[in-house]
């Protein structure tokens, strides 16, 4: 079984996502976590690692290579989602689906209520129907994601760059230019989301300034405009 | 404290919905109704022991109950998760419209799935996403109908909007019998996840079909706005 790993740093969701994995993922599928304090499930096989990291994508990257010294793929989980009875089953079928077509992935993410672009609900196609609409039913290649539930593999594992706001748009660009495809998935789950570094979006921004501009100007350019 | 009343049939989402309230609206005291089998393991909840009916007969015995003690609750499905900040925001909202409107019926949040005017996905004025939201999303709106999927209700208000003992339409039912007596329905700023469809399936032919009887037999003047016939 395709394993999950959870990166919190504050844990002020952790306990409501961890409830909804107890409830809807398969008791053999493993969960790897690093968090400031030990978690465990009653049912499924915790990794449990201390968090010490500066920045998610940090994080996210020793998580990725912590799991792939046993497996060759997993689903990364942000903390402050909550999962659906099918969002893990889903997934998983819609990659299963696309390997079976001979694509080379990239990532493949699920929709949401709180994420950019087309992974968005409210940005949804065709009829609205009372409760969603109807390309939802639907996967949808794309060239940008948010790794917020992400099914990613080894073969093709880009590491994330060590900053917050801008680290998934810089790996999606890199999944492209190796020729790996992006896809939305039709997995639903719920995002809080703006839990960890919070709603002041310009200065998650400015966070993320200093390190673009001097490692990857060109993308600088492309979120800043003329480089300072 | 406004106390949180939950009814629920095979408790399938109940666990992630109750964690939720656990962390985010500790504070909030719940009333819960389900069978013995399905609810007597939970703690610190007042529990109502009984076999499912329907939405309006389940709920109307735990609302019933809540409000002998409570001035107003806030109805919630039993497959809904709260957010940080829903049973706060939804509250103040509530405060804010009491200010303005002597007869406030329901008050309900926003959801990622529900009727289009509590829908996050509606966007009736054609806002541009701005930080992955709506900006009509942050305002309080008036509405003809609230699905109680997480909706307040105040003590004086539920007296003339009891549930009819239906799946589909009990809330319809309810909101019409309010506008009737002179009260006006919100959708507050207030927002959960709904999973949706866990417990009466989404067979909506069916679920009408249930539901006419009742409707042409006790709210005959529903039946051509509910059913267009």
């Amino acid at each position: 079984m395709t394993p999950i790993g959870i990166c919190s740093k504050n844990e002020k969701c952790l306990p409501v996502l961890l409830k909804s994995i107890e409830l809807y993922v398969p008791e053999d599928v493993e969960i790897f976590i690093t968090s400031p304090s030990i978690q465990s499930l009653p049912k499924h096989k915790v990794h449990h690692f201390v968090h010490t990291y500066e920045t998610g994508g940090a994080a996210h990257n020793f998580m990725a290579h912590k799991i792939f010294e046993t497996h060759d793929s997993f689903v990364s989980i942000d903390d402050d989602v909550v999962l659906n009875p099918s969002t893990y089953s889903v997934l998983i079928d819609d990659v299963n689906q696309l390997k079976s077509m001979g694509i080379k992935l990239g990532i493949v993410a699920g929709r949401t209520n709180y994420a950019k672009g087309f992974q968005n609900i409210r940005t949804g196609e065709g009829k609205l129907y009372s409760l969603g609409y109807e390309s939802e039913s639907q996967i949808v290649e794309t060239d940008y994601l948010a790794g917020i539930v992400a099914w990613c593999q080894k073969s093709t594992w880009i590491d994330i760059a060590p900053i917050d706001w801008f680290s998934d748009d810089l790996q999606c660009n890199e999944f492209i230019k190796n020729d790996c495809r992006l896809f939305i998935s039709r997995a639903y789950f719920h995002h809080v989301g703006s839990q960890t570094f919070g709603t002041d979006f310009a200065k998650c921004k400015e966070n993320s300034e200093g390190w673009l501009r001097e490692n990857r100007p060109d993308m600088h350019e492309k979120y800043f405009g003329v480089s300072k | 404290m406004i106390p949180i009343c939950i009814s629920t049939v095979h408790g399938k989402g109940l666990p992630v919905l109750l964690e939720s309230i656990k962390q985010y609206a500790p504070e909030a005291f719940v009333y819960l109704r389900g069978t013995e089998r399905v609810i007597s393991g939970y703690k610190n909840a007042r529990l109502i022991f009984g076999e499912p009916r329907n939405f309006g007969e389940d709920y109307n015995e735990v609302i019933d109950d809540a409000l002998k003690y409570a001035q107003a609750c806030i109805v919630c499905n039993d497959d809904v998760v709260l957010t940080p900040n829903s049973y706060q925001r939804l509250l103040e909202d509530v405060q804010v419209i009491r200010e303005l409107e002597v007869n406030v019926g329901w008050v309900g949040a926003r959801s990622d799935c529900a009727r289009p005017s509590q829908n996050i996905r509606y966007n009736p004025d054609g806002d541009p996403l701005h930080m992955n939201r709506f900006k009509s999303e942050q305002f309080i709106r008036e509405t003809d109908n609230v699905s109680p999927i997480f909706a307040y209700i105040s003590r004086d208000a539920w007296h003339h909007g009891r549930f009819g003992p239906l799946n589909w339409y009990s809330d319809d039912v309810s909101c019409a019998d309010l506008t009737n007596q002179g009260y006006r329905h919100f959708v507050s700023s207030a927002y959960v996840h709904h999973v949706g469809s866990q417990t009466i399936g989404d067979n909506g032919q069916q679920l009408v079909a249930e539901a006419l009887p009742w409707i042409k037999e006790n709210r005959p003047q529903y039946v051509e706005h509910f059913f267009g016939t």
